[in-house]
């Protein structure tokens, strides 16, 4: 008898008030103990079922109204509903934020909770899969078009397929931009314990690089801070100590803007200057100055 | 140094006309209304529609040959570059790279020039500046936000990647009623076409049934119909100011009795947007049966007012 089978007959009897326990579901179903607590604690904390042991009748009770959802969700089900919830959590818009939520809803189990995930393939996608709905960095081994392979060390970011070849678009760490890594070229793969988070500029490098596939290059900027700032918000960083510049790339002038005036949020006293591109001073400046009746 | 002056598109959702609009007028080569430019050119017969309804269809026909026709009904001469960089295509940073030359110098003799993609909205716009020292282009697309500059290194790698430039090189006199006469027939032969480009794209007549087939079917790309439909129906609002301007002339008053015509299928587009109003590129676009319903009636209205008024125009030009 599998799980389901067993939770439906335990939930009867709850329902019925008879005070069923873990040595009747043991007695019954030819199972451990511990297994029978098992799936009591499914029901109480997987399910979210109100259920508490009642020591004067010997039993497990509700304590409040319950009822076992229509359906049960398969481990690899829910981490496919975990990844959509990753995915749509990383798209703009209320919409998107909205659907995440309804398909954590449905897996059930909060990412935040679950520090260690099982792996039962050795399937790189099924992998992939998993990190990237677990937030888990990758250690790979990927091999360049010359054949030499290289280890890297990635931000998993999204699956998707062109023609018909699998592909994951990740945040590399060693190159601290984001990059697209063709599935077939990953020859060996780990899957680390460490979190990454998210990073800010992730939509529009996505949109940039892996939408097209016609390698369109970024801007550069240079900008003088009065102080270090935070490097991993920005890609490909260089930051020059004595003189206080930072040279890094980015997409959309507008989005860059948002992160510099939050910078400034973050350190008071905080100063930055557009060394070049000129447009790109020209631009912020002008934006500044509409803001500035609002401060 | 920046060089070059801003310069906007024309007022309409039909990018290549706004482009060409905004780009004639700062070179001093046009100083007519939209819907003139959307009638003379020819571009206000362009109805195309691919099957799946997608948002393709507006921009899916021979570009170097319409274009230069288009703008020469106007008297404008014209030179065209066109490369598609698809996998076995060896030139395509060749192409890229000789034009950067041919464009500043387009520019500096006050002339922007339009293109596609110059930003990552698949349509077409316009570049009107560039500064070599940050190697970029100031362009101008169809979305309301200042875009940032087009990269040197970016020309025509949009995602559509399509290097397509247009240069307006001169301009000589034309006679307006014969660019009339030449723009019906033109717009008549879209009416009538059957295939524009691939099997799976119609124009005219037929582009009305695709849209009628693909609702019936509900087998449709939900954005590309609200998209399509709100297109087509800023063209034919134009293009209806445009028949009552040279209805007014003696050659073309054979106009004036199916004006009600026309003006029906515009009243037919405008209900149909309604039915599916634009929700820009990141909405959600659902219809009701209702919607569906509505927008079928409101293309079957549009197709037998659009048919009876091809119909005159095709009795009075083709004799």
């Amino acid at each position: 008898m599998g799980q389901l089978h067993r939770i439906k007959w335990f939930h009867e009897r709850l329902l019925k008030q008879e005070y069923p326990n873990c040595k009747d579901i043991s007695l019954t179903f030819e199972i451990s103990s511990r297994q029978a607590l098992r799936d009591v604690d499914y029901l109480r904390y997987s399910l979210d079922a109100p259920v508490e042991y009642n020591r004067s009748k010997g039993g497990y009770e509700y304590t409040d109204s319950f009822s076992l959802p229509l359906y049960f969700l398969r481990d690899d089900e829910k981490d496919r509903l975990e990844y959509l919830a990753s995915q749509y959590a990383l798209l703009p818009g209320k919409n998107s934020m909205e659907l995440s939520n309804l398909f954590q809803k449905i897996a059930g189990e909060q990412r935040g909770r679950k520090e260690h995930f099982q792996i039962n393939t050795s399937d790189f996608e099924e992998i992939i899969t998993k990190a990237i709905a677990y937030s888990k960095k990758l250690i790979i081994c990927y091999q360049k078009p010359s054949g030499l392979s290289e280890k890297r060390i990635i931000d998993p970011y999204r699956l998707f397929y062109r023609f018909n070849k699998s592909y994951l678009f990740a945040f590399c760490r060693e190159r601290a931009d984001f990059r697209v890594f063709l599935i077939d070229r990953i020859k060996d793969l780990e899957v680390s314990q460490q979190v990454y988070s998210f990073h800010e500029d992730f939509f529009e490098n996505y949109q940039l690089i892996a939408t097209s596939f016609t390698r369109q290059k970024k801007y550069t900027a240079q900008i003088f801070f009065s102080h270090k700032p935070d490097l991993y918000r920005f890609t490909e960083p260089q930051w020059d100590d004595s003189n206080h510049i930072l040279t890094f790339s980015f997409v959309k002038s507008s989005n860059l803007f948002i992160k510099l005036i939050n910078l400034d949020m973050d350190y008071p006293g905080f100063t930055f200057r557009v060394l070049s591109p000129q447009w790109l001073a020209e631009k912020l400046h002008n934006r500044l100055k509409t803001l500035s009746p609002h401060f | 140094m920046k060089k070059g002056q801003k310069t906007m598109l024309g007022m309409t959702w039909m990018s290549y006309l706004g482009s060409a609009y905004g780009c004639l007028k700062q070179a001093g080569m046009w100083d007519g209304g939209i819907h003139e430019l959307f009638g003379l050119t020819g571009m206000g017969f362009h109805f195309i529609m691919h099957e799946s309804l997608c948002p393709s269809g507006p921009t899916v026909y021979n570009w170097l040959e319409e274009h230069f026709e288009m703008l020469d009904r106007i008297g404008v001469y014209t030179r065209q570059e066109f490369v598609f960089k698809a996998s076995a295509t060896n030139t395509f940073d060749l192409a890229r790279e000789s034009a950067t030359g041919m464009i500043q110098q387009s520019i500096e003799a006050g002339k922007p020039v339009i293109t596609w993609g110059p930003t990552h909205i698949a349509e077409f716009g316009i570049i009107y500046g560039f500064d070599s020292q940050d190697r970029v282009f100031f362009v101008e697309d169809c979305m309301p936000e200042e875009p940032d500059p087009l990269l040197y290194d970016n020309l025509g790698l949009s995602d559509v990647p399509i290097f397509y430039v247009q240069y307006l090189v001169d301009k000589t006199d034309f006679n307006y009623d014969d660019s009339v006469l030449n723009a019906l027939k033109f717009g008549l032969n879209y009416w009538k076409s059957k295939v524009i480009l691939s099997p799976k794209y119609t124009s005219g007549k037929m582009a009305y049934e695709a849209i009628i087939n693909g609702l019936e079917k509900t087998d449709y790309d939900p954005f590309g119909l609200s998209y399509c439909v709100n297109v087509y129906s800023d063209m034919k609002t134009n293009m209806m100011k445009f028949f009552t301007q040279i209805a007014k002339k003696e050659k073309f008053s054979f106009l004036v009795p199916v004006l009600d015509q026309y003006q029906q299928v515009v009243d037919a587009f405008a209900q149909a947007v309604k039915w599916a109003p634009f929700k820009g590129p990141t909405g959600e676009y659902h219809y009701t049966d209702e919607a569906i319903n509505g927008l079928i009636r409101s293309m079957k209205t549009a197709m037998e007012s659009e048919e009876k008024f091809m119909q005159i125009v095709s009795q009075n030009i083709e004799q």
